[in-house]
């Protein structure tokens, strides 16, 4: 009897030092956090892109920025000009150097009211501050860098894999969350993306959280992709033999309705 | 209803992409061209990047070719004697093609050779045929008013003159073409195959849309046999180019083959039926307004400034 005692008097003991360590940990700060639902995202075939919700709590300033990025590395493209002063055509090509393949920028307001350009660059936040840091190899004489780089951001934007939108990340200031939904775009290719969650107060970052994104290929999308880079040769013939069969099948099926 | 492409790394609506594989399988089997100079800017335009748009294309076209091959074979217009031969000019020309493209890019400059040979090829070709066929349609309505003395007198004189075949009835094995009913050295059309292939290598097709009218106007065939041999003869280039593209460029995208070539299909076998209620010069004058609004529509994207100065690389 007197061992129960003993034990239950433990329990009891423990149990009051875990409710006063949770009575203490509630008069205190939560910690900034940044969640991203789903985390992994499944590009299987009918695959269109998909809604992702970004979380958190334990905000404590007014404004927010929310960055998605792919590393920084290298894009390869043509750039157009008129050959002969008459003819619009490729004419050669032009590397864009440590710029993101993906970059969504949202915040709670424009980034240029929110921060100071230098702070902006000192932070990566925007497009502005990526154009700063982006470098451009090219065989074009005289290439006039802002000109490209706007070229650059245009061309993501159509792509719709470079964005800046203000304004759309909800937060209650009362229970210190926030929440942003964002149309996640079919068109980003799989890898992982960084997910950068930055309050800021009084033109100054007070807290930074992160979160990664997934987009993975999944099922027969995964299959197909694999086979054609590892095994090329046998993904080519199955292509042939299954546009033969197809051909072949569909002439067949319409003997019936009289190609004679 | 959409579909994750794997290769291409874009989504598309399915409907979309059948509805275009039906399209071009349409004016396949009506004209026997695979539609490569069609399809490839069509993908580009929904968001294929080119590289897999050319190279899924061809992969699409050996379905059609396939489908529309057999058509014909049943109807007797597939003439496998010439078709092999102008293969074998084919396959010789393109690799030849592949090698000219190889030293023109190292050298600079061969995208402007591209751009001006496929301008140049579609008008002159679209151009001639148009025209052609035009006074083929008004001889045939001024024939229709002759007495049958008068026409007897012009069929006589036409074969007199189909006779006199000069320099090209001295060439070396003669042939007789039984299914077209022409007589050629096999050296003609060999040598017309080589020509075709290196010029569709230099622009990224199959060259349906210039080896129908070399079988027309230079071999004499008769149109319903050019074809049926177009279409055996495409069929056997995209299995080639399918391949090479697929090994060394990993650029063929199967799921988006799959959807055109399920409307193509299907589309070759209604254009091949659809062809054989239209008359031959009907048939012709289509074609050439196809080909000189597709040249008119290069013209202007040649001329016009376009909206976005950057662009991926590949394609025409």
């Amino acid at each position: 009897m007197t061992n129960l005692r003993r034990m239950i008097l433990k329990y009891l003991f423990a149990l009051s030092f875990v409710l006063a360590l949770g009575m203490y940990a509630s008069g205190q700060a939560l910690a900034f956090t940044c969640k991203v639902t789903p985390g992994t995202i499944p590009i299987s075939l009918g695959y269109h892109g998909t809604k992702v919700k970004i979380t958190g709590e334990g905000l404590q300033a007014p404004d927010l920025v929310i960055q998605i990025h792919s590393p920084p590395g290298e894009e390869h493209l043509k750039y157009k000009g008129k050959a002969g002063g008459i003819f619009w055509m490729k004419l050669g090509t032009m590397t864009f150097e440590n710029v993101p393949g993906v970059y969504l920028v949202y915040s709670t307001r424009d980034t240029h009211e929110l921060l100071s350009p230098e702070k902006c660059a000192e932070l990566s936040i925007g497009f502005d501050s990526l154009k700063k840091k982006a470098r451009i190899k090219s065989n074009l004489k005289n290439l006039d860098r802002e000109k490209w780089l706007a070229e650059f951001m245009k061309f993501k934007k159509e792509e719709h894999l470079y964005l800046e939108q203000s304004g759309v990340i909800r937060v209650d200031t009362a229970s210190q969350t926030y929440e942003l939904d964002i149309d996640w775009p079919f068109e980003a290719p799989p890898g992982e993306y960084d997910v950068e969650a930055i309050a800021i107060r009084d033109g100054q970052v007070v807290d930074k959280a992160k979160a990664m994104i997934k987009d993975q290929r999944v099922g027969i999308e995964e299959l197909l992709s694999h086979m054609a880079f590892e095994r090329p040769a046998l993904y080519g013939i199955i292509a042939i033999v299954v546009a033969i069969i197809a051909g072949f099948g569909v002439g067949m099926i319409f003997k019936g309705g009289g190609a004679h | 209803m959409y579909v994750y492409l794997p290769i291409a790394l874009t989504s598309v609506s399915l409907w979309l992409v059948v509805g275009l594989g039906l399209l071009v399988g349409l004016l396949s089997g009506l004209f026997g061209v695979g539609g490569g100079f069609l399809m490839t800017p069509l993908l580009m335009m929904i968001g294929i990047p080119p590289t897999v748009a050319a190279a899924t294309d061809a992969n699409q076209i050996v379905a059609a070719s396939a489908s529309g091959t057999l058509a014909h074979w049943r109807l007797g217009n597939v003439d496998f004697k010439m078709g092999l031969l102008l293969l074998v000019g084919g396959f010789t020309g393109g690799a030849l093609g592949v090698h000219v493209i190889k030293v023109l890019r190292a050298t600079g400059g061969a995208d402007f050779l591209i751009k001006m040979t496929y301008v140049i090829m579609l008008g002159v070709v679209g151009t001639f045929m148009f025209f052609e066929s035009l006074n083929a349609l008004k001889k045939q309505k001024a024939q229709a008013s002759l007495s049958e003395a008068e026409l007897a007198a012009m069929q006589k004189k036409k074969k007199a003159k189909a006779s006199k075949k000069g320099m090209l009835s001295a060439l070396p094995f003669q042939i007789h073409f039984e299914k077209s009913g022409v007589t050629h050295s096999a050296i003609l059309p060999i040598g017309l195959g080589i020509f075709v292939g290196v010029l569709a290598a230099i622009m990224g097709v199959g060259g349906g849309f210039l080896m129908v009218p070399v079988m027309i106007y230079l071999l004499r065939m008769p149109m319903h046999v050019v074809v049926g041999t177009s279409l055996f003869q495409i069929m056997f280039t995209c299995v080639e180019v399918t391949f090479l593209q697929a090994y060394q460029n990993h650029t063929v995208d199967i799921v988006l083959a799959i959807l055109l070539l399920a409307g193509s299909t299907i589309g070759a076998q209604i254009g091949t039926k659809l062809g054989k209620k239209l008359h031959g010069d009907q048939l012709k004058i289509l074609l050439a307004i196809i080909v000189l609004g597709v040249t008119v529509k290069m013209i202007l994207g040649l001329v016009l400034e376009p909206s976005l100065l950057l662009a991926h690389g590949g394609g025409h």
